[in-house]
């Protein structure tokens, strides 16, 4: 007997196609979930203070080996980027076929499930990788372990303290691999000390090139329009539209909460609706559809 | 030309420029930002990069020497302060500006 299709294999997202982005390394997380380990600086910051509380942070031993190689760390980050790319443009192109299933609460259902692989994926990049590249107050993560020579160098050579909120000349235009500063290590170093500062700020600008080259592909760049924002606001704007003009597909009693919710800012109001406590307002058939999608991703 | 201290940052890409405040806010619009404006927000993401290579400084709220801002302005070789805290709320748009990104200051003309 041939079973029913789910809503999203309707729109061509199969088991087999799952499969295949599982296999190139796409993580689902459902629910999301809070992960209580944090790694915390000396001063008790968590380094993921402003990360999404619900994804995992880098390992001990993924510190250590970026840390050690931080060409290894670009070598993933930018393997994951593109492949979190590729993904999005294909959430995408599926979103543009919602509007063909039948009814309400179809779309809504295929709606929320596109929206929540495009956040779920994103979080897996966005905070395992993205966010260590703003890391350089943090000595124990790669990015602040170098930075954090490279200012102990610095003053060295020119006697001036480096801080998140001072800056001098002289540092920018070190970043800048400027050759006359360049040269003022190198006489004012011993040859080992030279070798190890160059090590330091070679390790520096491989974690600017990792963020340069991720904005190029997240971007889409040399295309004029941005794919991220496209689908992401894309997907959102459909939910949006559909929760609207059609109050039947949510509990009566929490209509007015999740008209609010659609009406707020978007990338906060998608999390929540997102979250399972919101999910199960809406009317049965929508969430077992949803969930059913969304299954299918775990590993 | 007189100069008043508007508000200080970190300086984050030498240089100086002077032009008309353009700030962007989420829910963001890119849609009429004029070349040689002063891209004033936040922070910046791969978003912002088609107006970035429009500005003739970049200025935001937050972010160290290694934030996104930092590094593409580096690279653009566009002056850059970050970490104004109070960027977006204290300047005005068609405000002009000049952009002090050796100093890490911001003044206004007159």
């Amino acid at each position: 007997m041939k079973r029913n299709r789910t809503v999203l294999e309707k729109i061509g997202i199969t088991s087999q196609v799952v499969k295949r982005w599982k296999n190139k390394g796409i993580k689902i997380t459902y629910p999301m979930r809070k992960k209580r380990n944090y790694l915390k600086s000396q001063d008790g910051v968590v380094f993921v203070e402003s990360a999404d509380k619900y994804v995992p942070p880098l390992t001990e031993e993924e510190t250590k080996l970026y840390i050690k190689y931080p060409e290894v760390f670009r070598d993933n980050f930018i393997k994951n980027v593109t492949l979190y790319f590729q993904f999005h443009t294909f959430l995408f192109d599926k979103s543009q076929l919602i509007k063909e299933l039948k009814n309400p609460e179809e779309k809504l259902s295929s709606a929320l499930s596109l929206m929540y692989l495009f956040l779920s994926a994103m979080d897996h990049h966005y905070y395992h990788f993205d966010r260590y590249l703003v890391y350089e107050d943090y000595p124990q993560t790669p990015v602040g372990y170098w930075w954090n020579k490279l200012k102990i160098y610095y003053s060295l050579v020119f006697h001036e303290k480096i801080s998140k909120t001072q800056s001098t000349e002289n540092f920018l235009k070190l970043l800048s691999e400027d050759k006359k500063i360049l040269s003022q290590f190198k006489n004012a170093l011993s040859n080992n000390e030279y070798k190890e500062f160059l090590q330091t700020l070679k390790s520096i600008k491989i974690f600017e090139a990792t963020q340069e080259k991720e904005i190029r592909i997240v971007s889409g760049y040399p295309a004029k329009e941005d794919l991220l924002l496209k689908t992401g606001f894309g997907i959102w704007d459909q939910i949006c539209d559909l929760i609207k003009h059609n109050p039947e597909t949510i509990q009566k009693k929490s209509y007015v909460k999740t008209l609010e919710l659609v009406e707020g800012h978007p990338i906060i109001s998608s999390r929540i609706l997102l979250l399972p406590t919101s999910l199960k307002t809406f009317k049965n058939d929508v969430f077992v559809e949803f969930l059913k999608e969304i299954k299918k991703w775990q590993d | 030309m007189s100069k008043r201290i508007i508000i200080k940052g970190t300086p984050a890409s030498v240089g100086s420029a002077t032009g008309k405040v353009k700030k962007i806010v989420f829910p963001y619009d890119f849609g009429d930002f004029e070349k040689g404006s002063i891209l004033v927000t936040e922070m910046t993401s791969p978003l912002f990069l088609p107006v970035m290579r429009k500005a003739s400084a970049i200025v935001t709220d937050i972010g160290g020497l290694l934030c996104h801002a930092a590094i593409v302005a580096r690279e653009f070789g566009i002056p850059c302060i970050v970490n104004t805290k109070e960027g977006t709320k204290v300047l005005v748009d068609g405000q002009i500006i000049i952009v002090d990104a050796t100093k890490g200051e911001i003044y206004e003309t007159k």
